[in-house]
């Protein structure tokens, strides 16, 4: 069988080579002496007969050489050659084997963390059984419509899901789930993360149980729905000790009381970055949901988005026909709502895998792994670079080679296994910190919807990538120099080590790459210099109303069983309470977080024409001292007052100055009315324009309307104190224990939620600094030594030149003016790089206001990086002005 | 040599190796003289082209290998054919039959 003697000579070339080399010698010695012992009978000398039968054979050592090619071993052979040497070659010179590994090992490193996580994120399916064929279900809406949000606006409603769970016959199992806070209650009442979950859920997802039983469809029957709960493994840990007998045990949650029937498996996660402390069915819905919508009763909403839907698809189902086949569905949906369209979407099952965080964070997910590609470019570059200038001390030999009959393939890839090498080295060093780094830049980002938990550990996607960058890398690095140095130049025999060597092709890329070393230096730096002086306007800047000494109070109101009118007695008593604290000097209720979340409402005004649009204008609900409280002051009109608040008819508001200009352009608005689909709102007063949706951002069209009874049961309250005064975070908490014991409010410094919305893009600038920082001292290394290896090229000239009586000066000036010139070309092309990166840092909303064109910024660039060039010119520029000329014109 | 008379060469080369071993086992000096005898002189083949050529078959599966003693005591590779050698032979022979007789009918058309 050929194929089996093909790996057997294989072997023996790796492990039997001296025995096969052996043999090979014997068996064409025995044929030269037979062949001279025929010439001897003819009658030749031995002498002559054994020259003379080399000869006729064409010599011993080149027949063995032809035997040796053609053998199937051959390739490996020389592969293995080529490694050892290539090996030798690094050894021989520790220093730059060391630099260049750690520069690969870094470019690679993050290149494979970004890829990492990214994946991780928005490409790893769920950890659960068989993860497939399983999807996600999101809908988009066109057309006219309003529709009620509680999370995404993709997201499903009930009745929806029902329908698609009930007449579909794509899936094998259609499960939906949506998050619940929940206030455990006992001796002390903690907040627990909850997941309301189909009855279908464990079947569809999970593999395995632990103690008990997971919910059955008996659970979620309407009539009969119970009042169950699954625990998951690490809560039966904490609260029961892992008792088996957890069995039967009862959690009091929010309105209602819950049996536990199973604990989950021990790893399992379902659809969430982190297990969710207990499940309860989704028919518990209405003992567990706030009154978001004026009614408990969720499963019957049939316009609010507010239910994640997870399936598996029968095999040999597309997404594109699973798709068509609930667009039908969707049809009975829409006929309620004319004007209305919804699409489904059907994604692969993956954390963020959501359509409108798909569209933001592939921006994001774009922009850095651009960056971190540009890093390791940087470090190709400047590798390539140092391989070119040991190419260039080997020309001679390599010459010498071809003109002894190497083949050019050969020999390139002899010297492409050195950077092969390295490229391993690097790659393998690579995923060591591509296993590090990744968990380190979570943690570092609070605001993403990541827990610290999401599976990191690599598998085999992302060791490919790892694998391909490395290659990438090794090709970039060393395919220029090899085939740079193995151009056949038999005339000059020297090959381009020439005395007119600065003109050459090599000293022209040199500077090239260069020259891009420094673009992308510049590119990087500017990036970081907008983000820095966005976060300092962020951060100092006044977002038009108070941030500091303000204490910000939520209450789980909802959760405790409490109607809106309710909440909205609770909230008066309580700010009355807390007015009366010491130190305090302003209490207000507010809707909405400022700078965090906002409310759209869709505004109209009842005295204009007919055919009215309603136009999206962001809202807070507010007391009336909100606006003393945040130091806010009118500019006309008057704030309302709480009686005026309590009267039927319109609700007052205060309006801003962009919403008057846009409604009310050539009127007072003052007194005049508008409108959303609930209420008639009456202009009392007019604020100046302040920055309520986004910090560092004026906003537009605004109003505040005086709070109302659907307002109260998420309502914040902010309590302002005067400077110097001890935290009040316990009196608040006493405050509220006093009016219900049952209730749990969260205190946080206002300065602290501003801080949370800052993180990212603090890191994200950090991040952006410290590559800039690397790339400039890559761009300097790289400068220098272009200078440096043109100096020493020309080493001949400069001895020429002060013969004939060129000052010291000169000569610098000389190189001086070749390293301005790399710079600046690197320069401009960076600084055109970095208008078109800040443009991505904008559509990611980070420069809080900062022009993506900041004049300071690039100026400020600019200036750094020509003086640090430049710097790095002189040092070599003066070592070249210090050879001796005598010796200079001996130099060849 | 050009091209296409190294390429024609080779496939013949082959063949002639198979039908000097057809008879007797022999070593490569053997095959050489075996060879430029059958041929009367027409093919003359160097060690450069032989050597890569047995080994290149002994792979392929056609011939094995063994050491003996040579003419003047000297220890050297003697090579004989396989069965997959000897079936390779026969339908060697049946191609180039096919294909001289083919050529010789186009030479011959007018």
């Amino acid at each position: 069988m050929p194929m089996l003697s093909r790996i057997a000579s294989c072997w023996r070339s790796i492990f039997a080579k001296r025995q096969s080399d052996r043999d090979l010698d014997d068996e064409v010695r025995a044929y030269a002496e037979l062949l001279a012992g025929d010439k001897l009978r003819d009658g030749m000398t031995p002498e002559e007969a054994r020259r003379s039968a080399r000869i006729e054979m064409g010599g011993i050592e080149h027949v063995k050489e032809d035997v040796r090619e053609a053998r199937a071993g051959a390739w490996l052979d020389s592969l293995l050659q080529d490694l050892r040497y290539g090996v030798r070659m690094l050894r021989k010179d520790p220093g730059f084997t060391a630099t260049a590994v750690l520069t690969l090992a870094l470019g690679i490193g993050v290149n494979t963390s970004v890829f990492s996580l990214i994946y991780s994120l928005a490409i790893r399916p769920f950890s659960v059984k068989d993860p497939g064929n399983i999807v996600s279900v999101y809908e988009e809406f066109r057309g006219h419509y309003s529709r009620g949000v509680y999370g995404n606006p993709n997201l499903l409603s009930y009745p929806e899901y029902a329908e698609y769970r009930d007449r579909s016959q794509a899936f094998n199992g259609l499960a939906a789930y949506a998050p619940a806070s929940l206030s455990l209650r006992g001796s002390k009442t903690a907040a627990i993360s909850g997941l309301l979950v189909s009855c279908n859920y464990f079947d569809v997802l999970a593999d395995g149980f632990g103690p008990g039983r997971p919910f059955a469809p008996e659970d979620c029957q309407p009539s009969g729905a119970s009042a169950l709960a699954v625990i998951s493994d690490a809560f039966w840990q904490s609260h029961f000790g892992g008792n088996p007998a957890v069995l039967g045990r009862k959690l009091a949650l929010n309105r209602g009381v819950f049996t536990i029937v199973g604990v989950a498996a021990k790893n399992f996660k379902g659809t969430e970055m982190q297990p969710p402390d207990v499940w309860i069915p989704l028919a518990m819905a209405p003992l567990v949901m706030p009154d978001e919508f004026h009614t408990y009763d969720w499963l019957s909403l049939t316009n609010v988005s507010w239910l994640n839907v997870v399936g598996r698809l029968k095999p040999a189902i597309s997404h594109k026909r699973a798709e068509a086949e609930l667009a039908v569905l969707v049809h009975r949906f829409d006929s309620d709502y004319p004007g209305r369209q919804t699409l489904v979407i059907v994604n692969s099952g993956a954390y963020l895998n959501n359509p409108e965080i798909r569209t933001k964070g592939a921006w994001v997910a774009a922009a850095i792994l651009a960056i971190a590609a540009f890093v390791l470019i940087i470090a190709c570059v400047n590798l390539m670079n140092l391989l070119l200038a040991r190419a260039s001390t080997r020309f001679q030999e390599m010459g010498i080679r071809m003109a002894l009959g190497a083949s050019r393939l050969r020999l390139v890839r002899q010297l492409l296994s050195e950077s092969i090498l390295l490229a391993v080295f690097g790659g393998l060093a690579g995923l060591l910190v591509a296993v590090w780094l990744p968990p380190i830049l979570i943690r570092g980002l609070p605001e993403m919807p990541v827990s610290p938990q999401v599976d990191l550990h690599p598998n085999f996607t992302i060791l490919a990538y790892a694998f391909l960058t490395s290659l990438a890398a090794a090709l970039m690095c060393g395919l220029e120099p090899a085939m740079q140095s193995t151009e056949l130049r038999l005339a000059t025999g020297r090959s381009a080590g020439g005395p007119f060597a600065h003109t050459s092709r090599y000293a022209r890329l040199r500077n090239l790459l260069s020259s891009a070393q420094v673009a992308g230096c510049a590119m990087l730096l500017i990036a970081a210099g907008l983000l820095v002086r966005g976060l300092h306007r962020a951060e100092s800047a006044s977002p038009g109303f108070l941030t500091k000494n303000i204490v910000v109070v939520s209450t789980d109101l909802s959760n405790n069983g409490y109607t809106a009118s309710r909440a909205r007695i609770f909230n008066r008593e309580l700010r009355d309470r807390l007015l009366a604290l010491p130190g305090v000097v302003g209490v207000a209720q507010s809707a909405v977080l400022p700078c965090v979340t906002g409310d759209l409402e869709g505004v109209t005004l009842p005295d204009r024409n007919r055919s009215e649009t309603s136009e999206l204008i962001w809202a807070n609900f507010v007391s009336s001292d909100y606006f003393q409280t945040m130091g806010i002051s009118l500019l006309r009109g008057r704030v309302f007052t709480e009686r005026e608040a309590q009267t039927s008819g319109p609700v007052p508001a205060v309006i801003s100055v962009a919403m008057a200009q846009r409604f009310w352009p050539n009127s007072d608005p003052l007194g005049k009315l508008f409108r959303d689909p609930k209420t008639t709102y009456q202009v009392t007063g007019i604020a100046p324009d302040v920055q309520n949706s986004h910090l560092g951002q004026t906003d537009g069209p605004f109003f505040y309307g005086a709070e109302l009874a659907d307002t109260a049961l998420d309502a914040k309250i902010f309590v302002r104190t005067s400077p110097h005064t001890p935290a009040i975070d316990p009196l608040v908490r006493e405050l509220v224990g006093q009016l219900d014991p049952n209730v749990m409010p969260t205190t946080e410094s206002f300065e602290q939620v501003l801080e949370t919305i800052l993180a990212p893009p603090r890191t994200v600038a950090l991040l952006i600094a410290i590559l800039g920082l690397l790339a400039m001292i890559l761009a300097v290394v790289g400068v220098s030594g272009v200078i440096a290896y043109a100096a020493s090229q020309r080493t001949h000239e400069i001895g020429v030149r002060m013969a004939l009586g060129a000052h010291p000066q000169d000569i610098m000036a000389m190189f001086l003016r070749q390293g301005a010139k790399v710079a600046a070309i690197g320069l401009a092309i960076g600084l055109a790089l970095g208008a078109a990166a800040s443009q991505l840092l904008y559509a990611a909303s980070i420069l809080f206001g900062v022009s993506s064109l900041d004049p300071p910024t690039y100026l400020t660039t600019a200036i750094v990086l020509a003086s640090v060039t430049m710097i790095a010119c002189y040092v070599p520029a003066r070592h070249a002005t210090r050879v001796d000329p005598m010796i200079a014109l001996r130099h060849e | 040599m050009t091209q296409d008379q190294t390429n024609l060469l080779q496939g013949t080369l082959d063949m002639m190796i198979l039908k000097s071993l057809a008879l007797d086992e022999m070593h490569g000096l053997g095959i050489s003289r075996r060879i430029e005898q059958i041929t009367k002189g027409t093919f003359q083949v160097k060690p450069g082209s032989l050597f890569p050529a047995l080994h290149r078959m002994e792979e392929e599966g056609w011939l094995s290998s063994s050491w003996g003693e040579s003419e003047n005591n000297r220890r050297a590779k003697f090579y004989r054919l396989t069965k997959a050698g000897r079936r390779q032979l026969e339908s060697e022979t049946q191609r180039w039959g096919r294909i001289s007789l083919a050529i010789a009918r186009a030479l011959e058309a007018s």
